[in-house]
This record gives C-alpha cells, sequence and structure tokens, in this order.
C-alpha cells in the first residue's frame, strides 16, 4: 500500500508490534493484541467499538476485480471477538455485532455475517453464504445451529484489558481527538455512558 | 507407540502369537513370558467419572446405568455441559414473569445455574429446563416412556433364570441322587421343598416368579405402521430443527426427532482397570485407586523387562547387494542380559517370505532372552 | 526411527543457566510473570502471554513455532479475571497450537495446529492429536488420547506414557543444538 492512514480513536488499545496497512480506522474501546495483522488493500477497513482481536488474527479487504469507484469499507461491527489465529478475507463484507470469530476459524470472501454468529475454532468458510443472526458454526463437519440468544458482551475482559495491557506493551496512540461528524454523535454519547458505568 | 508419533517399525512376538509394539506388551514375572492386550483378563477396579474425577461404587454405578449423577454431555454436540451463573435479578425467569414486581423489590440477587455447553452453545434453556438454585445436581430426571415394560420384561427375564437355576440345581440334584444312592435332606427330614430353600438361602419365589412367568405378556409384532402426516412430503424442512441421527441415537429410549426435545444426557463413567496374566492369574497392571493418579501399584510392562530394538538407520534392500542396518538394542534391567540374533536359516519356513523390511526385521528379531539373575 | 538433530542458529537463541532455551523472536509478554523451570525450548514465533496472568512451565516442556501460550480468562458476576496457566514436565507443543488450557499435567503431547478451548484441563499423561480442537472447559482424563473437531476420545494410551514422554522431550532437547552462521 502506498499510504497508511491510520486513525485510533480515543479509548482504543492498539498494540504497537502489529501490521497495519491501508486505510484503517479502529474504534474506541477495541482491543488489539500484539501480532495481529489487518491489511485494507481494497479499501478502508472500519473497525466499531469494544472489538477484540487477538494474536495471529489477520483481517484483510482483499482487492477484487469488480471493485467500485470509491472502494466501499469493509465495516466490522461493534462488540466481535476475532480470537487467537482466526483470518478473516473479505472485498466488501458487511460484519454485524457480537460475534465471535474462534481459534484458527477463516471466513473467506463473500461471506455475509449478521450478528451474534459464533464460528466455531478451526472451522472455516469459503462458500458464498450469508449466516442469518444467531448462528453457531462449530466442529469439522461445519455443524450448523441457531444460539438462542446473542453471545454476551465482552466488556468486562475489555475492560480488564484495557487496564492491563498498557503496562506491558508498546501502544500506538490514539490520533483522532476531535469529536467525529454528527452522524456519530449519538452513538458516542450512548459509548460514554457505558464507560462511565 | 514406541515411537510416540511415529509408526510402530519393530514389533514383537507376543506369546500367543500377537505381532505387537513394545508398549502394548506386558512381562509376567512369574510365567516369565511376554503377554498382550489379548491374551490377559481385563478386570473393572473402581468406576469414575472422566469429567469431575469422582470415584462411583460399582453397585452405585449399576444402579445409575453408569453415568455420572452430576455431569452432562450436551445432547446437540456430546461435549460436556458446563454449569454457569446467572443472576437471577437481572432477568426474572419465565415462571416467575407474572410475579415480576416482588422480584424487584426482593434486593437480595439471587443466583440460579443453567447448563451451557461452549462448543455448539447449546444451553438447558434452549428446550425450556428451568433454571436451578444449586449448581450442581437437581436436575430434572425424565422418566422413561417404557419404564413399565421395560421393569416386565426384566421381571421376566429374571423369573425365567431363577426358573432355570432351579431346574439345573434340580437335575444335578437327581443325578446326584441316582448316582449315589444317598438319601437327600427332604427326603431324610421330611421338609418341605419352601422350608429347604429357606435354609440354603435361596428366595421363597417359586410362586411369585411362576406368576410372573404366567402373568407376562409378550410382545406382539404389528404389519400397520402409523401412517406419515399429511404435509410430511410438503412441508418445510427446517434442518436447524431436525435433529440428527446420532443425536436421536444418543437417547435411545425417547428418540427425539425435533432439537426442542433434547435433553442432556448424564455422562458417561470411565473405569480404571487391572489386568491379570491368564495363566498364572498374577497381576500384570493394577493402578492406584485414585481417579487423578497415574501411577500404578504393578506395573510388569514388557518395556521395563524386555531389551528393546530401535532401529538407527537403514538402508534400502537391493536385490544381490548388502545394505546395512543399524540397530540400537537397550537393555531396560540391571541385569546381564543374553541376546542372540537368528539367521535366517533358523527361522521356521512354514512362514511366508517376508515382504517388507519391516517384516524381515520382526522375524530376525525374535529375541532369546535369557535374564541372569 | 531416532529423533534427528534440529539444529538452530545459536545467534537467535538465549540459553539461560537452567538450561531453557529461548528464540529472540518470540512475544514473550509480561517476562517477569513466566516461569520456565529449566530445559525448556521456546521457538521463534511462539507467543506466551504472561501479562494476563502467570505462567508455569515445568522441566523440559518444548513450545513450537508459533505457538501461543495464553491464560484462560473467566468471566465472575464482578469483572473478569485471568487464571494463572500451569504446566507440568515433559510437555509438548506442537507447532501453531494455541493453549488456552488451565492446566497441562506432566507427560502431555499435543501436537501441531490444535487449539486448546479456555480452561481446558489436561491430566497427567494425555496425547491431543494434529489438528484438534478442544472445546472450551474440557477435561481430558489421564491416559486418554483425543482427536477431531470437536475432540473425542479416540483410544487410550499405554502405561509407559510418562516414560515415552520422558525420553522423547529428553532426546528432543539433547538433540536441539546450535550451530553458528555468519
Amino acid at each position: 500500500m502506498s499510504h497508511n492512514n491510520i486513525k485510533i480513536l480515543p479509548g482504543a488499545t492498539v498494540c504497537e508490534d502489529c501490521t497495519l496497512e491501508g486505510d484503517i480506522t479502529i474504534g474506541g474501546g477495541t482491543i488489539i493484541h500484539p501480532r495481529v495483522t489487518i491489511i485494507a488493500e481494497g479499501g478502508p477497513i472500519i473497525i466499531a467499538e469494544y472489538c477484540i482481536i487477538e494474536e495471529y488474527s489477520t483481517i484483510i479487504h482483499k482487492k477484487s476485480d469488480k471493485q467500485e469507484v470509491p472502494p466501499k469499507p469493509l465495516f466490522i461491527g461493534a462488540h466481535n471477538v476475532f480470537e487467537v489465529g482466526c483470518k478473516l478475507e473479505s472485498p466488501c463484507g458487511h460484519i454485524g455485532e457480537s460475534n465471535v470469530f474462534e481459534c484458527k476459524s477463516f471466513v473467506g470472501v463473500d461471506v455475509k455475517i449478521g450478528s451474534g454468529c459464533v464460528i466455531g475454532a478451526a472451522c472455516c468458510l469459503t462458500a458464498s453464504q450469508t449466516l442469518s443472526d444467531n448462528t453457531v458454526i462449530w466442529g469439522s463437519e461445519h455443524h450448523v445451529r441457531e444460539a438462542l440468544e446473542k453471545q454476551p458482551s465482552q466488556l468486562l475482559q475489555l475492560d480488564f484489558l484495557s487496564k492491563v495491557m498498557p503496562n506491558y506493551h508498546r501502544l500506538r496512540k490514539p490520533n483522532v481527538h476531535k469529536r467525529p461528524p454528527a452522524a456519530r454523535q449519538s452513538q458516542d454519547s450512548s459509548v460514554k455512558s457505558a464507560n462511565n458505568v | 507407540m514406541a515411537y510416540l508419533i511415529q509408526e510402530d517399525y519393530v514389533k514383537y512376538v507376543c506369546s500367543c502369537g500377537q505381532l505387537k509394539p513394545i508398549t502394548s506388551l506386558y512381562f509376567c514375572r512369574h510365567c516369565l513370558k511376554i503377554r498382550c492386550g489379548f491374551c490377559i483378563c481385563h478386570e473393572v477396579d473402581s468406576h469414575y467419572c472422566a469429567n469431575c474425577l469422582e470415584n462411583m461404587p460399582s453397585s452405585e454405578a449399576r444402579l445409575k446405568k453408569n453415568r455420572c449423577s452430576s455431569c452432562f454431555d450436551c445432547p446437540s454436540c456430546f461435549h460436556t455441559l458446563s454449569t454457569r451463573a446467572m443472576i437471577a435479578q437481572a432477568r426474572p425467569s419465565a415462571q416467575d414473569g407474572a410475579s415480576g414486581d416482588t422480584k424487584v423489590e426482593n434486593k437480595q440477587p439471587k443466583k440460579t445455574y443453567y447448563l451451557s455447553c461452549f462448543n455448539c452453545r447449546w444451553t438447558s434453556r434452549d428446550v425450556g429446563i428451568p433454571d436451578q438454585p444449586v449448581a450442581s445436581g437437581g436436575w430434572p430426571e425424565r422418566t422413561n416412556p417404557f419404564a413399565n415394560r421395560f421393569n416386565q420384561l426384566l421381571d421376566y427375564y429374571k423369573a425365567v433364570a431363577q426358573l432355570e437355576k432351579q431346574e439345573k440345581l434340580e437335575r444335578e440334584r437327581k443325578k446326584f441322587a441316582i448316582r449315589g444312592k444317598y438319601i437327600t435332606l427332604t427326603d431324610k427330614t421330611g421338609l418341605t421343598g419352601a422350608m429347604a430353600r429357606n435354609i440354603a438361602g435361596l428366595p421363597p419365589s417359586e410362586s411369585g416368579s411362576s406368576a410372573t412367568l404366567a402373568n407376562f405378556t409378550p410382545s406382539q409384532a404389528s404389519a400397520e405402521v402409523e401412517e406419515l402426516p399429511e404435509d410430511f412430503y410438503t412441508k418445510e424442512v427446517d434442518l436447524k430443527q431436525i435433529t440428527s441421527l446420532s443425536q436421536r441415537l444418543a437417547a435411545p429410549a425417547r428418540q427425539p426427532a425435533r432439537g426442542s426435545r433434547l435433553w442432556p444426557l448424564p455422562k458417561r463413567l470411565s473405569v480404571k482397570r487391572s489386568q491379570r496374566c491368564r495363566a498364572c492369574d498374577h497381576n500384570l497392571t493394577k493402578p492406584e485407586y485414585n481417579p487423578g493418579s497415574i501411577k500404578f501399584k504393578i506395573e510388569l510392562l514388557a518395556y521395563y523387562h524386555v531389551p528393546e530394538v530401535k532401529i538407527i538407520s537403514f538402508e534400502s534392500v537391493k536385490p544381490g547387494t548388502r545394505s546395512e542396518l543399524l540397530l540400537k538394542v537397550t537393555n531396560p534391567t540391571g541385569h546381564e542380559m543374553r541376546l542372540r540374533l537368528l539367521q535366517p536359516s533358523d527361522v521356521p519356513v512354514e512362514e511366508e517370505q517376508p515382504k517388507s523390511i519391516e517384516k524381515s526385521l520382526e522375524k530376525s528379531l525374535t529375541l532369546e532372552k535369557v535374564c541372569n539373575n | 526411527m531416532e529423533l534427528q538433530d534440529t539444529y538452530y542458529n545459536k545467534s537467535e537463541y538465549v540459553e539461560t543457566a537452567s538450561g531453557n532455551k529461548v528464540s529472540r523472536q518470540t512475544v514473550l509478554c509480561g517476562s517477569q510473570n513466566i516461569v520456565l523451570h529449566g530445559k525448556v525450548i521456546v521457538q521463534s514465533d511462539a507467543i506466551i502471554r504472561g501479562d494476563l496472568a502467570n505462567v508455569k512451565t515445568g522441566r523440559f516442556c518444548i513450545i513450537s513455532k508459533g505457538s501461543v501460550i495464553r491464560p484462560p480468562f473467566k468471566k465472575f458476576s464482578k469483572g473478569v479475571a485471568f487464571f494463572p496457566l500451569q504446566m507440568g514436565d515433559h510437555v509438548f507443543v506442537g507447532e501453531n497450537t494455541v493453549v488456552n488450557a488451565a492446566v497441562v499435567g506432566s507427560y502431555v503431547y499435543i501436537g501441531k495446529n490444535v487449539v486448546i478451548g479456555r480452561r481446558c484441563v489436561l491430566k497427567d499423561c494425555c496425547m491431543i492429536e494434529d489438528n484438534s480442537v478442544l472445546p472450551a472447559e474440557t477435561v481430558v482424563p489421564s491416559f486418554a488420547r483425543y482427536s477431531g473437531s470437536p475432540a473425542r476420545l479416540v483410544t487410550s494410551l499405554p502405561e509407559a506414557m510418562p516414560d515415552l514422554m520422558t525420553e522423547f522431550t529428553k532426546s528432543y532437547y539433547q538433540h536441539f543444538l546450535p550451530i553458528t552462521v555468519n
């Protein structure tokens, strides 16, 4: 990528020991562990608030032939958890909220993911498909079932990590201090109140 | 397993003729013979749950059908279920829904517990099992819909078994009487059969068992099968609602067809077993009682007594040329050991020609071991 | 076959007084919370997350390339806690394996590309085959060999497993030799 444009919102914890390339926005409260790779080569990647991205996870916004101009961003909703070694390749996907991508899972291009889904450990989604809300995929045979309720939020873990991680890691400093435009005002205020709790 | 992660290149001949790697062989100290899993007795020492590591006496295990009373498997993916706590105040459970107002007034947070699977995210709430106030135990048990018939069958076969036993005794007694011409206890003392049975400690259930035998109605085979519902072929199938074959077979009594009828499966117990030489009845292995322990009270493994042969390097065999094979032989004992390598001419001829290097090795390594104690 | 010699670049590894051989290309977060009990090999690109909680290994452990040793967390009604991760002696962790266990006993063999879920308990003498996935909170009993995703018991291990693992890890350590590359 010719230029890197990485925006880290205040409240995010981003380790220095990770590869960030391209146009990436990291929302407040999100935690990025060391050795994470995020590459936005096909268009910007926007990661919303309160996500956890663990070691060796890879998020790539792949270049595709039928690229729109300007390229569509890859938007990753709030409260997603990317566990160790998972891989997400998406040209213009939309990832909902409160999903869990378990260890070593792989989500290929053309997979649309709703909210509250669980991609089980070592599961590999390559075919073009749409996961409805609360879908759980598990095991080597990729069994599918629907969970009763959304996956619980990781706010407590985020809270702990955001306190502990600065003591041990070199972090990238938040570089966006100004309040974002009015469109996100309401979301931000809710974030703030959540912080106070 | 001798190489942990590689194939077993070297195999040893057990005294029963089986070829086994050294790790699955035993050495009977009393017969001085190599034994393997096929030619020894396996005995159950104790039952325990592999999840909670709780020992269970064998009588209780039989009563509980060899299943743990506190651990459950997920009916959906068969992974172990975990108990999770939930503060009731945050979300009044469905049954208390009506008395929701009193719940709010009650400031004391009450913990309730439910079962949840970390693999497929199945929870006991999925099928409407109410949350429990205690962390372990107390989960509602479903009675087998065929429990009555089961008990009938059980009683019937018990009665049959007893009858057969009695007949056998009778026959033996008759044979004995004819051959020996002794006067039996009943003949001599005039005791009635029931009294004699009472003295012998047999249950006086002659009339009872005959009643069970008489009242028993055998099952009737029927050619009529229930019609399939009319919309069976037309109704849209929701795969997420329908159980898989393995899920149905995991609960044989009910075989639920729909996901909403799945029920936690009590976890199967594991056993600690000891192994015994069939020839001399001495123990070959005997584990310690504690389920978490990996130690053995008796551990007569071939690994500790028989010289271990390892291949260090080999050349592929070509006709007409010599190839080198480097072996390492270790003596695991502290004693001197004599070793003899057999020539191909010493090997009995009835066996077929060796096909591979491993095969030929097995034969030439039929080692003569003499411990000079 | 005997184990082949594995050579490592002398300048890449640090050898401590107790015989630990640790690659410089690892991520040891919170190294003050990591205790390697001697003759432990930590290969390149391994991550040990001592910052989350204490990590203790026994003697003769092998942590292969690209594996992640990560203390597990548990949610409580008031906050979240990371549990210390304890590993016994003679443990082998294969390449690219993720270990989130609470306890790993002694004489344990974990293959490559394995995922050990959160708060799993691996008792002494057990084996997890390559590419297996152990879901969270699994208890693997002694002398069990697990395989698959989700991992299930496939067979039992021989009684001599402690000796086999001891021999394996010791000979691995002995065959792990330095060469000087300019």
